[in-house]
């Protein structure tokens, strides 16, 4: 049996090692800084930065979250200075962060995309790259293509062709997850993520209004864990990219969850809000966990579901 | 760097109505004691066992250790807040968020209260007076009606502030509110003969209530700070659910509320962008 502490728990994405699987999810985790009263970097895997967008944006009316059982819905809107501000006047101190800081990006237009993976490239450091494909709050100039599986793939294919960075395509739930998944790994993904948050509704009936200023917006919280289970083990097994898997993590239990079902690494993002420690302590638990299993890697219980063959969608039957 | 750990479990000392509705919650917390600044606020993790986020609370006061919140109850969260008893533990964060800048040296202080607003304020009286404010400090109320006025709890042992009344209903008091308070002082003072450069004014209340405050207050290049409400997400800056539009540093875009403030100056604020 290992002693305690000498369980490796440090993964790998593609080229990228991470010091364990446990990430900071894109828009709550701010630019890396906003935590350090409670959170030193150096203990974590890494965290993806909000989403930086072609142009500033100054976010949707307030109120931009609201309360669910067990969740939260949000519609932030994106709220950032654009790129340009993002790699002249952050990215310098991002790049420095003692763990890997993994480059959010969001736009309307699949041309944008690739422009700004251009911009992050000739910026020097970007490792990785996470395509938000899917943010549901944000509407300009028509469709979001986070649900076409061709859109998708011709998003990806233009990031491909524009940096050499650890490309991960982030998956909207609110369509078919794994069509979605073939065809970013199609366009050239090296990685996926997934779920963002939801499309969901909640209504202050006092009001008779809806809770977010914008009506509807993205659910997450432990509501949504199971959902994302569900699609993190279909995806695992659709495509031969390795997966980050998120959705209402915030226990090591939870997290254990996604390694089994075949995630490489995972996200906290909402757990974060009411518990600023939870991906410490979902670190601690995590290698508790492999030192009662006798596990020398966290890398042996990625996949270890067992009966994985076995399960099916009930639902249909 | 070790993280400094701004999160602790408090003990409830004090649970309470201070008014009809508006709940006072006092805990000792030596750590948030220790790091209060007037203005600041705390985190709040409510135990309903259904909701999710924290609470955004300014901090009204701290005696010794105590540290003491004023608040509405509006739902399952707070009625949680109301069923704390003696000796309970309560989660709390902080504190966070940038607070008043004590201007000492002022000839007066006016403290502008729209209900709840008026929380904040008293912390702000204390600290004011213990770093040597020797002028006059108003606290002006604003509330609906005189049965809505704060009962004696929440200013037990302060001393030397000056109320002044505003109720929507008229029942006490001007008729009118916070704000019509506000200008009516003004314009007394000014009768008097005092300079308004002279003055410092610090509000806190709902947004439009500051809102008016400040088109009162910024065209004459009064000295106004605000302290704003907002619905937020992580208290710390990182989610961004309590941006709003500022004038302080136009790459950045917008302040956050939990960040940047809840405290800004009146004249930084673009007004028609906030929560809108």
């Amino acid at each position: 049996m290992s002693e305690a502490g000498a369980v490796s728990l440090d993964v790998q994405l593609g080229p990228i090692q991470l010091r364990n699987p446990v990430l900071a999810a894109s828009g709550t985790y701010g630019y890396g800084k906003d935590y350090e009263d409670f959170v030193a970097n150096d203990t974590i895997g890494g965290f993806v930065t909000k989403s930086v967008t072609p142009k500033p944006r100054r976010g949707n009316p307030h109120p931009r979250v609201g309360e669910t059982p067990a969740g939260m819905l949000n519609s932030i809107g994106l709220e950032n200075a654009g790129i340009d501000h993002f790699l002249a006047h952050e990215w310098p101190d991002v790049r420095r962060e003692p763990c890997v800081a993994i480059l959010s990006i969001a736009a309307s237009r699949a041309e944008e995309y690739a422009e700004m993976c251009a911009k992050a490239e000739a910026a020097g450091g970007v490792r990785a790259i996470e395509v938000n494909l899917s943010c549901p709050n944000v509407k300009e100039g028509g469709r979001t293509f986070g649900g076409d599986p061709r859109a998708v793939e011709d998003v990806l294919a233009r990031c491909r062709a524009e940096t050499s960075a650890f490309l991960i395509a982030k998956l909207t739930p609110n369509a078919d997850v794994v069509a979605i998944a073939r065809g970013a790994q199609a366009g050239g993904a090296d990685g996926l993520s997934l779920i963002n948050t939801l499309l969901g509704l909640g209504i202050d009936v006092e009001r008779r209004r809806p809770l977010l200023a914008m009506g509807m917006g993205g659910l997450s919280g432990p509501a949504v864990k199971p959902v994302a289970l569900a699609m993190t083990y279909q995806v695992c097994r659709a495509v031969s990219l390795p997966v980050v898997g998120m959705g209402g993590i915030a226990t090591w239990r939870d997290a254990a969850e996604f390694l089994m079902v075949g995630a490489t690494a995972v996200q906290v993002g909402t757990a974060l809000f009411s518990n600023p420690l939870a991906m410490n302590q979902i670190i601690d638990g995590l290698r508790e966990y492999c030192i009662r299993e006798g596990y020398r890697s966290i890398r042996e219980m990625i996949g270890t579901l067992r009966s994985g063959d076995l399960i099916t969608e009930g639902i249909r039957a | 760097m070790a993280p400094k750990l701004p999160i602790e479990i408090g003990s409830v000392r004090r649970s309470e109505f201070a008014a009809p509705g508006v709940g006072l919650l006092a805990f000792r917390a030596p750590g948030v004691a220790r790091g209060y600044r007037p203005g600041s606020f705390v985190h709040l993790r409510t135990g309903d066992g259904l909701t999710i986020l924290r609470r955004p609370f300014s901090i009204a006061r701290v005696v010794g250790d105590d540290v003491v919140l004023l608040y509405r109850i509006v739902g399952s969260g707070t009625d949680w807040m109301r069923a704390r008893n003696f000796g309970d533990p309560v989660d709390v964060m902080g504190p966070l968020g940038r607070g008043f800048e004590l201007r000492v040296r002022a000839r007066r202080s006016l403290l502008v209260g729209g209900g709840l607003g008026i929380a904040p304020l008293l912390g702000l009286a204390e600290a004011l007076r213990a770093g040597g404010h020797d002028g006059p400090i108003e606290a002006l109320l604003g509330v609906r009606s005189a049965g809505d006025v704060f009962g004696d709890a929440l200013t037990e042992g302060m001393e030397g502030l000056e109320w002044h009344l505003a109720t929507d209903d008229g029942s006490q008091g001007l008729a009118g509110n916070a704000v019509d308070l506000l200008r009516v002082r003004l314009q007394a003072l000014q009768d008097d003969g005092v300079d308004a450069r002279d003055l410092a004014i610090y509000a806190a209340g709902p947004e439009p209530m500051l809102e008016a405050a400040a088109h009162v207050c910024v065209p004459l290049g009064l000295d106004l700070q605000v302290s704003l409400e907002a619905h937020m997400g992580c208290g710390v800056g990182a989610c961004r659910a309590c941006g709003i539009v500022t004038y302080r540093d136009e790459s950045r875009i917008n302040g956050r509320v939990c960040r940047e403030g809840p405290v800004f100056d009146a004249s930084e604020i673009q007004w028609e962008g906030v929560g809108r």
